[in-house]
């Protein structure tokens, strides 16, 4: 198997040269960035919607704070949700509540689904043009079934739909930049 | 020693490339972990999830006969080179020829150069423009970083292109972002060692990079009377990638390979002197390199453009024939909804392809060296026409110097039936340009000694040689039948028009080269034509968590006929004969223990009639042991319950028997 050949040489020069860029490499001081989970970058959507979108007049007057909250199931790690809540919108200090399946959403602005077709779930969408929700979801069919945003992914990436009907009807004002950045779905149906 | 002296060069160009980079990276400040808390909405948008768990377009929904590879399925297999993992491919005919080439197709036709598939990595068509097929000893990368290889049996041509008449293997690798650390793979085995090395970072402003260096030495196999058969392999590589993002709505990514290697081989050489038709030894010297850099413009959440270039460069030399390709290619692709039940994606490609070719007397080009321009392109419109059915309607258009404009239609159905099930159905027409060989090649055969003179057969190019042509339709299932089992079935009938055939010219007496010769030739024409039919099955059954079984069946048949008044002899035969009918195909993976993996693969290929070669079932097992996280240690054997076997012929090259190999792998990552 090892017989002394020139290609044998060749390799064990290149083995040699590996060792001598592994040296090198060990040297330098490469810090490497932990991989970016998908729930991560979902919650700093979340975060992000709130700052283009204007809630009907009337919702923040005795609000003690900005509340996303989660219904169902929590995908979300605690790390992330508090480094949210660190932030604010609006001037308002973000907070982050747990909706049990009471369903009391009173008191929420952006509230993430994620079971739509849950008692829960369809309860929220159905009752949304009183309770002006910014719903979101990541369940494909989520926007065509009356959530105003939904999460999807293309080549791993994240990206959004809105429902501008259910928008609407939630009477909640999109700014023009976010549209500008989502996927448009006028009433139903989208590719 | 010439060899010798290349590959010093070539070693010196790697550690200069592999210096600079570490250079690099060092002067750069070195990345923190990232808040994404704190970024905005559109560099959320260009950060990529290492995993996403509910896709927009799952495969179920593709409506054509796709299958993919996964890095896990690739590790899982044992697999040394990219042609051993496609092994794994229902429906892909995939037979080793000798240590280092193969011959692959889908649906029928095989050949050492198969010319009706499409074989592209990263976006780059690997395939030598001079006959259009793929030396596939030479296209390799860093195997653990390739992310997926989809392989799409069937036309593609509406999105892909000429020659993506039967199939499309797309291999794609991963991103530099997924490349993080250093990885060293050591694999020795009976017939011969590889050793790997890659490395991965950070660069500012979300930007990564990685290269790798590896080399191959492939022993020589056997003959059947256990002498050496003088097919020995080497093969030095390194490339790099890196991936930038210079803005949030913007990627670009700039990659590149180079490599230097020897292949030994036995070929058939032609004489008009005794001895007049001779196989001699001699050494292939194969080297290459390629640059491709690509730029991905996000516009809004639904659509986007991408501009490709690439330059390749591809040297080959051995005793009959020597040439230099170079291959210059720009693409734009754009992708948008038209309307909210309509996204439409275009595209334009133009490549030039420049060659220079050094003629022997068995193999030569006239002119010697050529300029050829391809234009291309395409429009598809997915049209979703209710909640649960979907159209894609698609031509392509391609401008090639040698059969002018080519259209290539198509339109393809999807229905999802309920979450389970979903049903396709395609009708397509795909054409296979003339290559460059199929022109201007003369081909001297063989020669027959005789007094007062000899005589030489011939095969000589014609420039009346026209695109080959496919109708075809296909009808496919894919589903999951019970919450352990999914299956995926698909079924073709192919027409194939104007297929090449070889038509006698009349007997002639050559003076050049001397001495003076009968010549009996043939010319290359478009009479003949085939219908195939086939059907190919794949499912996965998930036994229980830690056990699965992947079964696959294909199953093929071909009728050729000649139009009438052609003189073609062989072409029938070898169109109908060459792939076996039927393809049996069982994998298991198994779970021992929590860092222990039993993988078990059997291969049944059919009877190849027009080659002799006796049906063959093939086996390889691999145990993988995670020492820890840093080190996986494998034990491979492949083919074990067979000495060896010949699994294919070549027209130009001495076919050898593949033997059992037993070796061990040692991947370390740190």
């Amino acid at each position: 198997m090892f017989k002394y050949t020139s290609s044998n040489k060749l390799l064990l020069d290149l083995a040699w040269r590996i060792v001598f860029t592994l040296l090198l490499l060990s040297s330098s001081q490469i810090v490497l960035a932990d991989n970016v989970r998908e729930y991560t970058i979902k919650a700093a959507f979340l975060y992000n919607f709130s700052k283009f979108i204007d809630w009907p007049e009337g919702t923040f007057i005795d609000a003690s704070g900005f509340r996303i909250c989660i219904a169902g199931k929590n995908p979300f790690s605690d790390k992330i949700l508090s480094s949210i809540s660190e932030n604010k919108t609006k001037s308002l200090q973000v907070n982050i509540k747990r909706i049990g399946n009471d369903g009391i959403v009173k008191g929420c602005q952006i509230v993430f689904i994620s079971e739509p077709s849950s008692i829960l779930g369809k309860h929220i969408i159905k009752s949304n043009h009183q309770l002006n929700l910014l719903t979101v979801s990541d369940e494909p069919g989520f926007t065509a079934g009356g959530g105003v945003i939904e999460l999807f992914s293309v080549n791993r990436k994240v990206r959004f739909k809105v429902n501008l009907k259910a928008a609407k009807i939630a009477n909640l004002r999109i700014s023009s930049r976010l549209l500008s950045l989502a996927v448009k779905v006028e009433s139903g149906e989208q590719l | 020693m010439k060899s010798l002296f290349r590959c010093l060069q070539l070693k010196a160009r790697i550690a200069i490339a592999s210096l600079s980079i570490v250079c690099f990276c060092n002067s750069l400040q070195a990345k923190q972990d990232i808040d994404v808390s704190t970024l905005g909405l559109e560099e959320l948008m260009n950060i990529e999830v290492t995993s996403v768990s509910k896709s927009a377009e799952p495969l179920s929904k593709a409506p054509s006969a796709i299958y993919v590879l996964t890095q896990d399925d690739i590790r899982r297999s044992g697999a040394r080179s990219i042609p051993e993992a496609l092994r794994m491919v229902p429906g892909l005919h995939v037979a080793q020829i000798d240590a280092g080439n193969w011959a692959i197709s889908a649906r029928g036709f095989n050949n050492r150069f198969s010319n009706k598939l499409l074989v592209l990595m990263d976006g780059r068509t690997l395939y030598t423009p001079l006959f259009s097929g793929v030396y596939w000893n030479v296209q390799d990368t860093f195997i653990e970083d390739i992310e997926r290889i989809e392989v799409i049996r069937g036309s593609g041509g509406t999105l892909w292109g000429a020659n993506a008449v039967n199939g499309v293997i797309n291999i794609t690798t991963k991103r530099a972002s997924d490349t993080k650390g250093s990885r060293v793979v050591v694999d020795l085995d009976t017939n011969g060692e590889t050793l790997a090395l890659r490395h991965g970072g950070s660069l500012d402003n979300n930007g990564h990079y990685r290269f790798y260096a590896k080399g191959i030495d492939r022993d020589a196999f056997k003959t059947t009377d256990d002498n050496d058969a003088h097919d020995s392999f080497d093969m030095l590589r390194a490339g790099f990638r890196i991936d930038l993002s210079p803005s949030p709505r913007d990627e670009v990514t700039l990659q590149g390979d180079i490599y230097d290697g020897d292949n030994d081989q036995t070929i058939r050489a032609t004489s008009l002197t005794p001895p007049a038709s001779l196989t001699t030894e001699d050494t292939v010297e194969n080297d290459g390199s390629n640059i491709l850099l690509r730029w991905t413009h996000l516009l809004d959440s639904a659509s986007e453009w991408t501009l490709q270039a690439y330059v390749d460069q591809t040297h080959r030399e051995d005793n009959s024939l020597e040439f230099d390709i170079d291959t210059y290619d720009i693409d734009f692709q754009h992708r948008f909804p038209a309307t909210t039940t309509q996204e439409i994606t275009w595209g334009l490609g133009y490549r030039y392809i420049e060659d220079d070719i050094k003629n022997t007397f068995t193999v030569a080009f006239t002119p010697d060296n050529r300029d050829q321009n391809i234009i291309s392109a395409f429009i598809q419109d997915k049209i979703k026409l209710a909640d649960d059915l979907s159209l894609t309607l698609g031509t392509k258009f391609e401008n090639n110097d040698y059969s002018g404009s080519e259209w290539q239609p198509s339109a393809r159905l999807h229905w999802q039936i309920n979450e389970q099930h979903n049903i396709w159905t395609a009708l397509s027409r795909a054409v296979r340009s003339p290559s460059r060989g199929q022109n201007d090649l003369r081909l001297n055969v063989a020669a027959r000694p005789g007094t007062p003179n000899p005589t030489l057969i011939s095969i000589i190019g014609s420039d009346d040689f026209d695109a080959e042509e496919l109708t075809a339709l296909e009808v496919g299932y894919r589903g999951r039948l019970s919450d352990s089992f999914t299956l995926d079935a698909a079924a073709f009938y192919n027409r194939y028009n104007n297929l090449l055939s070889r038509e006698a010219n009349p007997f002639t007496v050559e003076f050049s080269p001397a001495p003076t010769h009968f010549l009996v030739s043939t010319f290359n024409a478009n009479e003949a034509n085939a219908n195939s039919y086939g059907i190919e099955l794949s499912s996965t059954w998930q036994v229980t968590d830690d056990w699965r079984i992947h079964a696959a069946y294909s199953h093929l048949k071909i009728d050729a006929s000649l139009n009438s008044g052609s003189t073609d002899t062989a072409t029938v035969s070898e169109l109908e004969n060459t792939d076996p009918e039927h393809y049996v195909q069982l994998r298991s993976q198994y779970q021992l223990a929590k860092n222990l993996e039993l993988d078990t693969m059997l291969y049944y290929t059919g009877r190849n009639r027009e080659k002799d070669i006796p049906a063959y079932t093939r086996v390889d097992v691999r145990l993988g042991w995670q020492v820890n996280n840093n080190l996986d240690i494998d034990v491979i054997g492949q083919n074990l319950f067979d000495d060896r076997h010949p699994e294919f012929t070549a027209q130009d090259i001495i076919a050898n028997e593949i033997p059992r190999a037993l070796g061990v792998r040692l991947n370390a990552k740190w």
